[in-house]
């Protein structure tokens, strides 16, 4: 498995779409630094923890990364004797290191070069603006990574990177809202935050949550939610991986 | 004492209730060339997919260096070198960097094997050319490469020649030979190239509609398939003493039916007739015979079909 991970981050780094990816980032990440200038260090670290929504909708281009082209190549490495649960595994979690580095990468880049940049006040607010950021933070990884999980799914489970990735979006921004209102119906109209944060596990990280919810109790729905959707995409991933036929 | 290095029992391919392998049974034992002969749509390719673990059996057992299931099988799998159809490699990758990205993930230590692999298959001067811009002449080198960069026991090559110039034929028919000759190395390989194919098995199956039709070593095929004239008579034993007594024939066989098989006289068959005829045998037929590995295979699935 350590070889896979290895030799898979070995070949993301060799990937235009990796780069592109990341130039992407690190630009969009420079234009929201330089539209807080006028801020200070506090509020520019209170809006980064508004931002991890955007996460989501990069996580197809890193899957793309690590499992693009993986339907001709696959049979190279099924014919290895690698196993199918330790490619379907390997390719996961090379996938799920490689955003969260970049993500380490660009979060500690940003708020290091806007702490030497823009202007500091109180001591004590920029703590609780850090700890907030932390805590929104430590919530955001499993919801990214069950996103993660189900995208990778997908990937592994539809022919063509075309077909995977409208089925991710389509999920994303029609299929969950709509799963969401489907149960509104039979709840007599009116959908607990639970189910509504099971069904579309994204509106976790938006503001209206983020504002009131700063307990550990968030916390909790946000690693149950956000594991559940993942586990729950591995095992379907892996039953139909396991009985399909390589080409 | 020979050692299996592959042997099926039963196996199976069904897609819905269409049966593509019917109940196979092969053994390919150690040292072997083993040629597996079969038209388009035989089942040759979905018979080596399922030893390779790409397809997943119906039925019956396949056993790999005496391994027959499990981690034990996925380990023997691991020795083992496979090249199933167009050779497939990621393609903005180069063929050095293509084959470093496998052996990484293979664990086989030292780079140094990537550079050997790439000058034994002539693919060493490629430079930045990535895998999309190669033609599939290079496509084929580069599956071989592959195949071969963990010094496989076993190779299973399918239509491996495809696409290669008539100089990499013959450079791969080397290779090949010098593999197993040199180490050992057993390998299947199937071709619709009959002719080449006969320049290298030591062993053929020949398969049709997923059934495998015979086994046979290239020794007994030739046997087989050695030029005679084969006649037909009343009386076998008189024939065949008047045939040594006239002719002074004594290559020949005698088969059940009243059928001999002359080995000598080949350019002479009128001769054979008259003599027949003359020393009182009632000669029912005369044909002169001799077959290819083509020849053969034609006539053991009736003929030309859609080949």
């Amino acid at each position: 498995m350590l070889n896979y991970i290895k030799a898979e981050l070995w070949k993301a780094l060799r990937h235009r779409i990796f780069w592109g990816t990341t130039i992407f980032l690190v630009l969009c990440t420079a234009l929201f630094g330089v539209l807080m200038h006028s801020a200070d260090y506090v509020e520019l670290v209170g809006g980064v923890s508004v931002t991890m929504l955007t996460g989501m909708l990069v996580v197809p281009l890193l899957v793309q990364v690590v499992d693009g082209g993986r339907g001709e190549t696959m049979k190279n490495e099924i014919s290895f004797g690698l196993s199918r649960g330790g490619i379907y595994g390997g390719k996961l979690l090379s996938g799920l290191l490689l955003g969260l580095g970049l993500c380490a990468v660009l979060l500690v880049g940003l708020l290091g070069i806007c702490a030497l940049l823009l202007p500091h006040g109180d001591p004590e607010a920029e703590a609780v603006a850090l700890w907030i950021l932390g805590f929104c933070l430590l919530a955001a990884i499993p919801v990214w990574c069950g996103m993660f999980t189900l995208c990778h799914a997908m990937a592994m489970l539809f022919p063509g990177t075309a077909v995977w990735m409208t089925a991710y979006y389509l999920l994303f921004f029609v299929g969950q809202p709509i799963l969401a209102a489907l149960s509104s119906l039979f709840t007599g109209g009116s959908l607990s935050p639970l189910l509504q944060a099971i069904l579309m596990p994204y509106t976790l990280l938006m503001p209206p949550y983020l504002s009131g919810w700063l307990t550990w109790e968030y916390q909790l729905w946000c690693w149950g939610i956000g594991l559940g959707w993942g586990g729950a995409s591995t095992l379907v991933g892996l039953l139909w991986f396991f009985r399909r036929d390589i080409r | 004492m020979t050692q299996d290095v592959l042997v099926t029992h039963g196996l199976t391919k069904r897609y819905g209730n269409h049966p593509v392998v019917d109940r196979v049974n092969l053994a390919v034992e150690r040292g072997q060339i083993y040629g597996l002969v079969g038209r388009n749509g035989a089942g040759k390719t979905t018979l080596i997919r399922m030893v390779t673990g790409q397809s997943v059996p119906s039925d019956g057992e396949l056993s790999l260096f005496g391994a027959t299931g499990g981690k034990e099988l996925a380990a023997m799998r691991a020795r083992t070198g496979v090249m199933v159809e167009t050779p497939s490699f990621y393609p903005y990758l180069t063929a050095r960097q293509n084959l470093e990205y496998y052996r990484i993930q293979r664990g086989i230590p030292g780079d140094r094997v990537v550079d050997q692999v790439l000058e034994e298959v002539d693919l060493a001067n490629t430079g930045k050319k990535t895998f999309k811009n190669f033609s599939l002449g290079m496509k084929q080198r580069m599956g071989l490469a592959l195949a071969l960069m963990n010094r496989p026991d076993f190779l299973l090559l399918d239509e491996p020649i495809n696409g290669l110039d008539p100089e990499g034929i013959v450079e791969f028919r080397n290779l090949l030979l010098r593999l197993n000759q040199e180490h050992q190395t057993t390998i299947l390989i199937s071709s619709h190239i009959l002719p080449e194919l006969a320049n290298l098995a030591t062993c053929y199956g020949f398969i049709d509609n997923g059934v495998m039709l015979e086994e046979i070593t290239a020794q007994a095929l030739q046997e087989k398939c050695r030029a005679c004239i084969e006649v037909q008579v009343d009386d076998a034993s008189q024939a065949a003493l008047v045939l040594e007594k006239a002719l002074g024939m004594r290559d020949y066989e005698v088969l059940p039916g009243n059928i001999i098989r002359l080995y000598g006289c080949l350019d002479r068959p009128q001769e054979v007739a008259r003599v027949l005829v003359e020393g009182g045998a009632a000669l029912l037929s005369i044909e002169s015979r001799g077959a290819n590995l083509e020849d053969y295979f034609l006539s053991m699935i009736g003929g030309v079909r859609h080949a």
